[in-house]
Parts: structure tokens; sequence; C-alpha cells
């Protein structure tokens, strides 16, 4: 018998050896990456998925360059919205090698009109709307060009909210220019019309959709001579800078790119990336896919509308401390285009994250510093790293010499850790004329504010926030509307509080100087997620954590003493210190529902009471 | 000897007094700020030869192009013919200069540099917000020469800048 075992188990190894041996021999022959669709011209943006033969990890590239083992690693279709050159090779498991495989897509989407169409001749802004009058209808409705708009997901003040000047309570406050307060000329700088104030109507005439100047969005900036315009110094409204071939201009108009967006988003509060923090000049050129994954180059290249879609001129997308939307629709990470898995449980290789899913926001943990520098953007000394703004006093003034006035002096960071709120899509909003109020938590008046709570319903989510303060004026309990073109002028502090106190209609009134805050969503500056993605550690547990301490800070404290909670089943134990065993053991082990130990519960878990 | 030496050193003393003079004169704190715009370096060359002090200061966003950076504002405290060089070459580089203003004439009191300043290139933006009026090149330059002091080229400024009344534009 034991013969007969012997002989078997010899010859099993013996076939499983010449297998084997078959195997390598065999396998000496480089895998096959099939890309779909092929190459060639497109109407719209393609999904290109790349499929080797056999199992094997494939790399690829965008931007021309021959991809190597340290390229971006294929994981879920490339999404192609320009025309681009995509190269790829796989390597199986064996170690063979594809010969790198080169195909371009051409995307003739952007291309509105031909530019052979020779009889089209620019007549003057008021063409456009002869032919694309619904177009212009619809924007002339929208956000972007009225200003404001429904304040639906606004917890505080009227129906209607926005950026224009108006004494009712829906004209936004922030810790910038405090509010646009009669200062149209400058900040219409940035508005998609001819300089004229937009008419609030719902029947606008011939004259009023001439006005929209449909080349801030749609001209293209890679012909010769790029659509600019300047001031009619007469008339005040603006005009095509001398020069420029409009004929061409109007030939050649596209559906906007990064660089026509960011002429108007990235110099917001009055600079490259003082505003948003996540956003600056830089994100229109970058190939540093760890400044921004999305928009680099050779990466994502994704243009805005690719987020934020827009539908009837009316965009999606709304920042925390924006009063109106466009749109009631949101922006989601796990289209069936980007990340179709990623709000699976089992979506992420560490599967801890798929615990967190329900009330973490995508960019809670891939967004670990915003305000970062663009390694390949060219510094400047006014702004060397894309820094932006934290802190404006309008108590001191500094000159600028191209403008010949006074400005408030700003103080800029960058590479800087985000705070981090509860967000339900509702936000708070100090407009002017509006009561002011005093956050105890931060000890600032609140400027705005994201609305939600740790124990608040399915949907809430931690997400990351810039916070911006202010030096301000607050006068009978309400935050004063300074006169900025005072400011501008004088330089005086105490002038321009004058001023915009008999705005308000407290001429005289007693004044002191107060700080206010606000919060901004972030949520661009997205790195490639390997090497920058957030660590557990980074938040867990509280003692060590360097991103946020979720214990001290959000809410996540035990509900009582240690003796009290522990004491409800048994004896106090001394914390091991490993928090995901411990955490484990009560929530995974246990299924104990939030509530027994902390102040909230978490009904999406399906946990129970003891 | 001893005269002899103490008269070498008094033509020594004169000689070098002499010397200073001129570059005392040279070194004084007026200056030209020139926006980064068109031929900006060429002009700035231009003032340099002519003795002047100039520079460009780095661009910032409201440093656009030679139509929108049309405005020239002009420190209260610069010599009547320190502006009949400048402006003048300015206007030779930057045919789109329109607006001129004394900085100070509405009541601001910007920092004394500002005072003793040239600033060529200054934003229409501002110069649209301040309501300035547009000044012919071939006025300006006439009035350069007519003026008999600074003072009378301010005054002469002042008026011409004086806000016209509302003209509410097409909606």
């Amino acid at each position: 018998m034991r013969r007969i075992v012997t002989m078997f188990c010899s010859i099993t190894m013996l076939v499983a050896l010449t297998a084997m041996t078959c195997y390598a021999a065999l396998d000496r022959k480089a895998p096959t990456t099939t890309a779909s669709p092929t190459g060639g011209t497109f109407s719209a943006p393609v999904n290109v998925t790349l499929t080797p033969n056999e199992p094997a990890t494939t790399y690829y590239t965008l931007n021309g360059t021959t991809p190597t083992t340290s390229s971006a690693v294929y994981v879920s279709p490339i999404y192609v919205s320009s025309t681009t050159t995509l190269k790829f090779f796989s390597k199986d498991v064996a170690g063979n090698v594809e010969v790198v495989k080169s195909v371009t897509y051409t995307i003739s989407t952007a291309k509105v009109h031909d530019p052979a169409n020779t009889s089209l001749t620019w007549t003057g802004y008021g063409m456009c709307k002869d032919c694309h009058n619904a177009q212009a209808a619809a924007m002339y409705q929208s956000v972007h060009y009225q200003w404001k708009g429904s304040a639906a997901e606004m917890t505080t003040g009227p129906t209607v909210q926005g950026k224009m000047d108006a004494t009712d309570g829906s004209s936004a406050l922030n810790a910038y220019c405090i509010n646009i307060e009669g200062s149209w000329g400058p900040c219409g700088a940035c508005h998609a019309g001819t300089g004229a104030k937009p008419v609030a109507t719902n029947t606008p005439d011939a004259t009023q959709l001439g006005s929209i100047d449909c080349l801030m969005c749609h001209r293209s900036p890679s012909i010769a001579t790029p659509y600019t315009r300047v001031r009619n110094a007469t008339t005040t409204m603006f005009e095509p800078t001398a020069g420029i071939d409009m004929n061409n201009v109007v030939r050649t108009v596209i559906k906007p790119v990064r660089a026509n967006c960011l002429q108007c988003h990235a110099k917001a509060g009055g600079g490259d990336a003082v505003k948003r923090g996540d956003i600056a000049l830089a994100s229109a050129t970058t190939n540093d896919a760890n400044y921004d994954v999305h928009m680099a180059t050779g990466r994502g290249n994704l243009s805005c509308q690719n987020c934020h879609v827009f539908t009837n001129h009316k965009v999606t997308g709304r920042g925390t401390d924006l009063r109106p939307q466009d749109s009631a629709s949101g922006i989601d990470c796990s289209t069936s285009t980007c990340h179709p898995t990623k709000n699976n449980a089992a979506g992420h290789v560490t599967a801890a994250v798929g615990d967190h899913l329900g009330r973490v926001a995508c960019q809670s943990c891939h967004l670990a510093r915003y305000a970062k520098d663009a390694t390949d953007v060219a510094p400047t000394s006014t702004n060397p790293m894309e820094q932006t703004e934290t802190h404006r006093t309008w108590q001191t003034a500094e000159w600028n010499s191209t403008l010949g006035r006074y400005e408030p002096v700003p103080t800029k960071a960058g590479n800087l850790i985000p705070k981090y709120a509860f967000w339900n899509g509702k936000s708070w909003g100090n407009n002017s004329f509006n009561a002011a109020v005093l956050d105890p938590a931060t000890n600032a008046y609140k400027i705005s504010r994201p609305v939600g709570a740790i124990n608040d319903p399915v949907g809430t989510k931690l997400f990351p926030f810039k916070y911006k303060t202010a030096s301000q004026a607050i006068a009978n309990g309400k935050l004063v509307a300074l006169k900025t073109a005072t400011f501008f002028t004088t330089g005086i502090y105490d002038q321009a509080v004058q001023d915009g106190l008999a705005y308000m209609g407290m001429t005289g009134a007693a004044y002191s100087t107060v700080t206010t805050d606000e919060y901004q969503l972030l949520n661009h500056q997205i790195p490639v997620a390997s090497g920058n993605v957030l660590a557990c550690a980074a938040c867990h547990p509280n003692a060590t954590a360097t991103q946020v301490k979720l214990i001290t800070n959000m809410g996540y404290a035990l509900k009582n003493s240690q003796s009290v909670v522990c004491g409800q089943c048994h004896v106090v134990k001394t914390y091991s210190g490993d928090y995901v065993s411990f955490h484990g053991r009560h929530v995974d082990t246990r299924r104990n529902d939030c509530s027994w130990c902390h102040s909230f519960s978490r009904p999406e878990k399906g946990l129970t009471l003891p | 000897m001893t005269a002899i030496s103490a008269r070498l050193c008094l033509i020594l003393i004169v000689v070098t007094v002499l010397n200073v003079i001129p570059a005392l004169s040279l070194a004084q704190p007026f200056a030209v700020e020139i926006a980064d715009v068109g031929k900006s370096r060429d002009l700035a060359a231009d003032l340099k030869i002519k003795g002047y002090v100039a520079v460009i200061p780095e661009k910032n966003m409201w440093v656009v192009d030679q139509q929108s950076n049309c405005a020239v504002w002009i420190g209260k405290n610069v010599p009547l013919e320190m502006l009949r060089v400048v402006l003048p070459e300015a206007m030779r580089f930057n045919p789109h200069l329109k607006f001129y203003y004394v900085v100070g004439d509405r009541g601001e009191k910007p920092p004394q540099s500002v005072d003793n300043m040239v600033h060529v290139g200054g934003s229409i933006e501002a110069a649209l917000v301040k309501k300035l009026n547009v000044i012919d090149q071939q006025e300006m330059l006439a009035e350069l020469g007519k003026a008999a002091t600074l003072e009378e080229l301010h005054g002469y400024l002042h008026e011409k800048n004086k806000p016209k009344p509302e003209q509410k534009p097409a909606s």
C-alpha cells in the first residue's frame, strides 16, 4: 500500500513539474492589449477601455510620452474629452512586456463653427443670438449672467439670493471684499456681459440678449490672436481689443475649456488663487498630477464641464459659500464614466474604506492639502506657489500701483490642511443687512457655513473646507458693508466704514472691528491617489491624528465618561491602543449601534442596541 | 610751498564738489514706474538714457495690454520738467494712453513714494471707477508745453477729470 501511495505521489509531482516547466516554456509571449474604441475622430468624448488578452498590468500615458512601468496603471475606462494620443503596454505575470502601442483620438466636438465658413462675419456681440436665440435666452436667466438665482439650498435669507447689491437681505457677504455694494464696475469685469448690469426679467428684449458676451466663455484661446476685450473709455462698455481678427474669433468658437473658466474663477477675490484655494490659473496648464490629477494635461485633462455638467446653460455644482444654485443636480464622483466602483463597500483596495463611504466624502481622504504648488508652473513673486488668502484686514492698507489705489492687506498661505465639517447640502449665510451671528466655536462672526451635523440623516458627510477670516466692522449688531471705493481711494478704514454705515442707513453709528469667518468647500486639486491619499493614521487614533482629531473636534467623543459608557455592559477596561480591534469588537463583532457609546447613530449600518 | 599746497587742496575740493553736484541732481527721488505691457522695456531704456529712474514692476492680474493699461498716475510732487520728458515718451511707446490723473486730486493720501512717481500703464478699470475723462494725447502734449507751473498743469488735469453727469448705459 505504502509503495502504491509513494508511486502515486511521485507521478503527481512529476506531472506537476512537467506542467510547470511546460507553462514557463510556453509563457514567453508578450500580452496583447486592445484599446476600445480604436482611435479615430469622434464627435463626443469617449471612454477608452484597455483589455489585455491575459492577466497583466497595463501602463499608459496621455501626453504623448512613452509609458514605462512608472506610468499610470490602467484600472478603469479612460475619459478622453479632447484630442489625445494614448500610449500603452501591458506586462504579464511572467514578466513579458508588450511593445508600446499608440492610438490617437481626435475629438471634434469643440469646434462649433467651421473655420472654412468664411461667410461668418463679426458684426458685434448681438450677432450670436440671431442664430442661437434659445441659448441666449437660457444664458440670460442663468446664475452666470444674473449673478443671483434660486436659494433653495440656503437655510437663511429670501428665496432668491446672489452677489448683486440689494437692501432686501439677498445680497451675499463674504470675507473678501465683503459685499459688491455699488462696485459693479470692477466686479463686472468678470461678468459674461458687455458691461451693463444684468436686468432681472423673464422676457429679455433683443438688446438685453445682445448684451451677453458669449465669447467670454466660448472663445478659442489657441488661435493666433485670441479674443480679449477692453472697456470703451467713453461708454465704459466692453469691446474687442484692437487688432484682433474677430471674424476668425467667431469662426473658431468652442465649448469652454479650462482656461476660459479660470480667467474669472481662478482670479476671484482679487488675484490668482486668492478666493477658492483649490483652483488657480495653473489649473489650466499644469501637467503636475499631484497638483490635480483630474485637470493635469497628461492625466485626466478634464474640462470643467465634464463634472460641472451644463444643461440649457445652467451649471451643476455649488460651493457651500455661494448663495444661488443654477441646477438642483449635484456632482457625483461615482458616475459610470468616472469612478463607478468607488461608492461600493468593496470598491477600495483597503477594505476599511468601505465603512467610511456613507459618512465621509471622497475628497476628505483624497485631498490632504490645498493651495498647493503646481511644480511645473513658473513662480511669480506676487504668488510664488499658488497660495490662497487666509485672512484679510481692512485696517491696514497697501498701495496697488497699477490701480492707483489702496487695497486691504491679505495674509496668504499654501499647502494647507483643510478644516472638516459635516455638510448635508444646505448652507447658512449672512447677507448684507442681516443681524450678525457670533459662532462661539470659532469666536468669530459667521459669514457662511455648511449646514450639517454628526447625527444628521444618511447623506450628510464629512467634507474638507478652506477656512477664511477677515477683520470687518460691526455696528448695531450688523456687519458693515464697508464702502470699498472709499477705502481704495483713501486707504482710510474709518472713512470707508463711515460711508458703509451711511449706505446701510446707520450714519454716524458707533462701530467696532471684529473677526469674521467662513467655510468654503474644497473639491479640486485632488492628487494621484497612490502616495497621497490619507492613511488611516492621519485620523485614527485621536491622540496621534495629524489631519483631524475626530474625538476632540468632530463629535466622535464618548457620550459620557468612559466608566459610565463601559459600565453599561462591563467593568472599565484598559484601551489597548489598537483602535481597529477595539472598535471592531464593539461594532463589527457585537453589532452595537453607535448611539450605545456615542451621541449619534448610524441607522444605515443596520446596527442594534445591546 | 604750504600756500601752493593749500591752493591745490582748494582746487581739488572745488573740482570734487563740482563733479558731485550733477550726480546729486541725478539722484533725485523721482521715478517712473511702467506697467509690463507692449514696449515697456524700450520706454524704460529710453528714460534711463535720459537720466531718469525707470522700473518695470512684476505683472499683476490688472496688467493686461496697452489698451487696458492706458492710464498715467502722476505723483503730485513730480516736477513739470520731468513730466515734459516722460509723458511724450510714454505716449510715443503706448499710443493708447488716454487717462492722466494726479494722485491725490480727489483727496487720496497715497504713500510718499507715490507722490514722487509717475506710473505709466494704470488700469482702465481704475480710471473708469474714478470716472476720469479721456484726454486727447495732442491736447495733453499742448498743455504740457503751455503750463507755466506744475500747479497750472495740476489745475488743468483737475478740471479735465471732473466727472461728467451720469449717463445711463444701455441695458
